[in-house]
């Protein structure tokens, strides 16, 4: 009697599935986009990761170079992770040069707990005043060098720094 | 007796349960009945200078181009028609409907006209290749007003595909 009633509901489900998922018309929505541009426009694509470290009873830094190359000196261990320099997109008008100004002082980067980090050492793959290409696109990647302390305290520290361009 | 016979069975399920275990694994397959459509990319028009003069800027559903008439100056940027999958019963035909009328994009109280709605394949008939899987892709033109202000522009356009 169970089996009976098992069969006859499996013949039911194989014949309903197909008619229950049967679509004969759809719609679907995309978005049309389109970006004006007043003269001159940054765009960050990527943060300045100097990715993850162990500190020890040494004191080190961590230099990040433009090309995304990830050195060390001192008591730091660097730990496979993502890092990599910052990344920024400028457009505007084509052949037209700019003023391109990166941080010149240190900043501090902290934890949650208020520990801090200085970064320092800033350097671009750009000169001060770069051009523009002919289809008004220029990509610009930021490095700088970290200073880690004696037993720097663990966490995830942070901090902004600020590029600016200018006609 | 009873309970040992029992136990016995329960040990049999256990042995059996343990067998299944081993060889789990997964097959899997997607069941498609009658036709569905699937967004890949939107209409991105890219970035762009506007000047004292208007412009427009043409997408190519054919062959993923931009171009510009007029005072807008074209930059570097993501761009491209909008792309579907369609995906149907082999060599069925099907009804493409893409939008007729011009839509507005906008950014603030800002906004720019699309309209001249292109496709591959073109709109009304088509037919889906025996693989079953076609790529659909939709270009337009953008009207671009003297002194455009900045912005990230953008609107909403609908596509239907259905069983004639």
């Amino acid at each position: 009697m169970i089996k009976i009633k098992l069969s006859t509901v499996l013949i039911l489900v194989i014949l309903l599935y197909p008619y229950s998922y049967a679509q004969q018309s759809v719609l679907q929505f995309a978005n049309a986009t389109g970006r004006v541009i007043d003269r001159l426009a940054i765009d960050k694509l990527d943060d300045l990761r100097f990715g993850t470290i162990i500190s020890s009873k040494t004191p080190g830094t961590v230099t990040i170079s433009t090309e995304s190359t990830r050195s060390s000196t001192g008591g730091v261990t660097l730990i496979p992770s993502d890092y990599g320099a910052s990344f920024f997109k400028i457009l505007g008008t084509p052949y037209s040069s700019f003023a391109l100004t990166i941080p010149t002082a240190s900043i501090y980067i902290t934890n949650n707990n208020n520990a801090s980090m200085e970064v320092k050492t800033w350097t671009k793959d750009r000169p001060a005043r770069p051009t523009l290409n002919s289809m008004g696109y220029l990509e610009v990647r930021i490095g700088a060098t970290l200073v880690v302390d004696t037993f720097q305290e663990i966490g995830n520290y942070t901090g902004t720094f600020t590029v600016t361009v200018n006609y | 007796m009873k309970f040992r016979i029992l136990a016995f069975f329960f040990y049999i399920l256990c042995m059996h349960a343990a067998v299944f275990a081993q060889v789990n694994s997964n097959a899997s397959a997607t069941i498609i009945r009658g036709i569905s459509l699937s967004r890949i990319t939107d209409l991105r028009f890219g970035a762009m200078i506007s000047t004292e003069t208007p412009g427009t800027v043409v997408i190519n559903p054919f062959d993923s181009s931009r171009t510009a008439v007029g005072g807008v100056i074209l930059i570097y940027s993501d761009i491209g028609p909008a792309t579907f999958t369609i995906m149907g019963e082999s060599n069925a035909n099907f009804i493409l409907t893409i939008p007729s009328s011009p839509i507005n994009i906008s950014v603030r109280d800002q906004s720019m006209v699309v309209d001249e709605w292109t496709s591959s394949p073109a709109r009304g008939q088509a037919q889906i290749p025996s693989q079953g899987i076609m790529q659909l892709n939709i270009g337009g033109t953008l009207h671009v007003k003297a002194n455009q202000a900045w912005g990230a522009y953008s609107g909403s356009f609908s596509v239907t595909v259905s069983y004639p």
